[in-house]
């Protein structure tokens, strides 16, 4: 098992988030995260990547407990994330931006840009290179995210909603480069509300509802699950009213 | 030797700036005018290195007064009482106001927000206090000065400075495009990306507050050479030092690398121009200042010329 979730608890003073999850995830595979909002997903990747502490449960990342670490040394251990609510490095390029997180394994800084220049080539936005972060349209700005992000050379990524707000040719985009970063070697976890993505790209899915875990299985398993259909569109629909 | 000669091209302008500079006092006979450059361009130094910390980072000090008087009684009491040469001085003045800016980075960088803004105010307060207070050691308010300094003539001083002012930029311009440099950045644009991206935030600010101190220090030892007078009051000035190094930066552009320089220029015009009918009440006009800059030219000098020179590009274009 690449990352390893056990018993994982949050409380935000008194509400509990997230409430004794579990789940792993092998090397190489996509596992979808859905469910819908505030269901703890966000909360989720937060703890993974050290933004949280949690309330209880242990990660563990490679066997080693990573649990309390800060979010610099997960990223130097290898996991990337990228934010919902989307963080550019507004008054530095594209170029910069993708350095920035190039110069987590590497010092000097031409080498750095060499780097960054071949992330930028392989998620398609070289031509992008030299504008401002801020004057990229919200599209441009969730793949810069994931730009930065693989420039950290991770082993395990995980995406908060990189499609949502996104046209269907942004969409089928995000899905191709999904594929390719799998492609690469990465283990990715996803965060999506765009269903039609979520089925395609993922091996296995985990719904979360209200904090806990209420499902898992292949896509298509989940889809045909009468207490995810109850999640997502009401007790009413699943009982056929 | 292609490189060298293309290094040259892209900073023409700097270098025949250095050029006129270094011959400027065979023309100038003025020692007042001489005084006055002399001071902008240690004006222009402490606002190049507040900029680091403040334009490039993102923490904001109101009371960088705290490195400079800390720099300027170091060199003092260690020439007066220990007899150190005032030339190891300028280094023993940087290291003092690294040192002390140390803990204050470690307690307050872990927190976001305006604890680091309120607490080094408090520092150069507290510190105000103490040299202020504790006559044995800092003579309090009769001040110290000093019988020898390190140089006997005018020009003597405006090439001291000229050569700190040129080390100094040539330092800060080394660090900004290092990993350092990016780093610092990216903490000001989002410091939650930046941990995301493997940067140890605290450490990193902590380290442009240090070289930010550490050129402050010098500063403070340069003053208190050039004047050969401190007191409290002087070196460890809310309005004259501190509110007026934040004016330098924030008038001739924040985050810009010669946003300083320029911006020293008008301060030190302006407060001289100003100190002559108004007295102490010429800090009135700094604040001014600062509400004018943030209504009509809220990116300053440098930054409000790369705006319009931006817009002007774009007007062609269309």
């Amino acid at each position: 098992m690449l990352l390893e979730v056990k018993g994982l608890v949050k409380n935000f003073a008194g509400l509990i988030a997230v409430n004794d999850i579990n789940f792993s995830i092998q090397k190489g595979k996509i596992l979808g995260l859905i469910g819908p909002n505030g269901a703890g997903k966000t909360t989720i990747f937060n703890m993974v990547s050290g933004f949280l502490l949690p309330t209880k449960g242990r990660i563990f990342f490679r066997e080693q407990d990573i649990t309390g670490l800060k979010p610099p040394q997960i990223c130097r251990l290898g996991i990337a994330r990228t934010f919902q609510i989307v963080k550019p490095l507004s008054r530095m390029t594209v170029l910069e931006n993708v350095m920035v997180g190039a110069f987590s394994r590497i010092k000097d800084a031409r080498d750095t840009r060499e780097k960054a220049m071949e992330v930028l080539e392989f998620t398609e936005q070289l031509s992008k290179k030299d504008m401002k972060a801020s004057s990229l349209t919200l599209g441009e700005r969730k793949k810069l995210e994931i730009s930065r992000a693989l420039a950290t050379e991770p082993d395990l990524m995980m995406l908060d909603e990189c499609m949502a707000g996104l046209n269907t040719k942004e969409i089928s985009d995000a899905i191709q480069l999904i594929e390719k970063i799998r492609e690469r070697g990465i283990t990715l976890i996803v965060i999506e509300h765009v269903m039609k993505a979520i089925m395609t790209i993922s091996d296995r899915v985990v719904v979360l509802n209200y904090g806990e875990k209420i499902m898992e299985g292949t896509p298509k398993e989940v889809a045909n699950d009468r207490q995810v259909i109850e999640a997502y569109l009401g007790e009413d629909y699943a009982q056929g009213k | 030797m292609l490189k060298f000669s293309n290094t040259i091209k892209r900073n023409i302008a700097p270098l025949v700036i250095l050029l006129v500079m270094m011959f400027l006092p065979l023309m100038i006979e003025s020692g007042y005018i001489l005084n006055l450059i002399i001071l902008y361009m240690m004006w222009a130094v402490l606002g190049v290195s507040w900029n680091l910390l403040g334009g490039y980072t993102g923490p904001c000090s109101f009371g960088h007064a705290a490195f400079f008087g800390v720099g300027a009684y170091t060199a003092c009491l260690l020439h007066t009482k220990l007899g150190v040469s005032l030339w190891l001085g300028f280094i023993f003045a940087g290291i003092a106001a690294t040192l002390i800016s140390i803990p204050i980075g470690i307690i307050c960088f872990r927190l976001r927000g305006v604890y680091f803004a309120l607490s080094v105010l408090a520092l150069s307060e507290v510190l105000r206090l103490i040299t202020l207070h504790w006559k044995s050691f800092t003579e309090g308010a009769v001040g110290i000065l000093l019988l020898s300094s390190v140089m006997k003539t005018k020009i003597g001083y405006y090439y001291l400075i000229l050569a700190l002012a040129v080390f100094t930029l040539l330092a800060i311009s080394y660090v900004i495009r290092t990993r350092a440099g990016f780093y610092f950045i990216a903490i000001r644009e989002d410091e939650d990306a930046a941990q995301s991206l493997g940067i140890f935030t605290s450490r990193y600010k902590l380290l442009a507050l240090g070289i930010s101190a550490f050129f402050t220090g010098v500063m403070g030892s340069f003053f208190a050479n050039y004047t050969i007078f401190i007191d409290p009051y002087i070196v460890f000035s809310i309005g004259d030092l501190s509110i007026a190094i934040v004016l330098v930066v924030v008038l001739g552009g924040i985050g810009t690398f010669w946003g300083p320089v320029v911006g020293a220029m008008v301060v030190v015009m302006v407060s001289e121009l100003f100190r002559v009918f108004l007295s102490e009440a010429h800090v009135l006009v700094y604040g001014a200042l600062i509400i004018l800059v943030v209504m009509f030219l809220p990116e300053g000098i440098v930054g409000g010329i790369g705006t319009l020179r931006h817009r002007l590009s774009i007007g062609k274009r269309g």
